[in-house]
């Protein structure tokens, strides 16, 4: 994995940036180059993770497993990513409160998409019983 | 996809900022030294905007989100 360079590069020389930026008139600017430099990180990344999650859906169709389950836990990680990213930019800025409520927020969304899944769970155990 | 240069644009633009900065407050201009902050702040936003959209887009593709 040769893209390992350009990342690693990016995030330094943003790094040492943010450090210069945080000196000057404007500090908002640096949180600012911080969000730019994670998203682009992600950006680069995505493409292969994508072939990762294509490699496990192939295996679930393989192994006759319902997709349905994959694509929930495929949503939970997205929407854990999302919300991990956010806060942890809000908690850069100075705002940990902010950051818990977002974290919150998307604990209770993960909790959402796996309501399905513990029911499934729970209607087996009740045909074990019955 | 965008490229690294957006880094390199955010820190001219602070070094831009600062220097208009010192300079009218050096001239007792105040409010115009205040403003300056504000729309180095406006730029920076709408660059960025972008590149947040693109990553949303990219994670809600990837991951299944709709």
């Amino acid at each position: 994995m040769q893209e390992i360079i350009p990342i690693v590069g990016l995030a330094v020389v943003a790094a040492l940036f943010s450090v210069f930026l945080k000196e000057s008139k404007m500090p908002v600017l640096a949180v600012l180059l911080a969000l730019v430099a994670g998203a682009l990180i992600f950006i680069q990344i995505l493409p292969k993770l994508g072939q990762v999650l294509t490699m496990f859906e192939d295996l679930a169709d393989n192994s006759q497993l319902s997709t349905f389950y994959l694509a929930t836990l495929f949503k939970i990680i997205g929407v854990a990513y999302i919300a991990e990213f956010a806060a942890q930019i809000c908690r850069d800025a100075g705002q940990g409160a902010l950051a818990f409520k977002i974290e919150l927020a998307a604990k209770i969304g993960i909790l959402l998409l796996a309501l399905p899944i513990m029911a499934a769970v729970l209607q087996s155990i009740m045909r074990f019983l019955s | 996809m965008q490229d690294a240069s957006i880094i390199f644009f955010l820190t001219a633009l602070a070094i831009a900022v600062t220097i208009l900065h010192t300079f009218l407050k050096q001239a007792g201009r105040d409010e115009y030294a205040y403003l300056t902050l504000i729309v180095g702040l406006v730029i920076g936003l709408l660059k960025v905007l972008p590149v947040i959209q693109e990553l949303f887009n990219g994670v809600q593709s990837v991951f299944g989100l709709y």
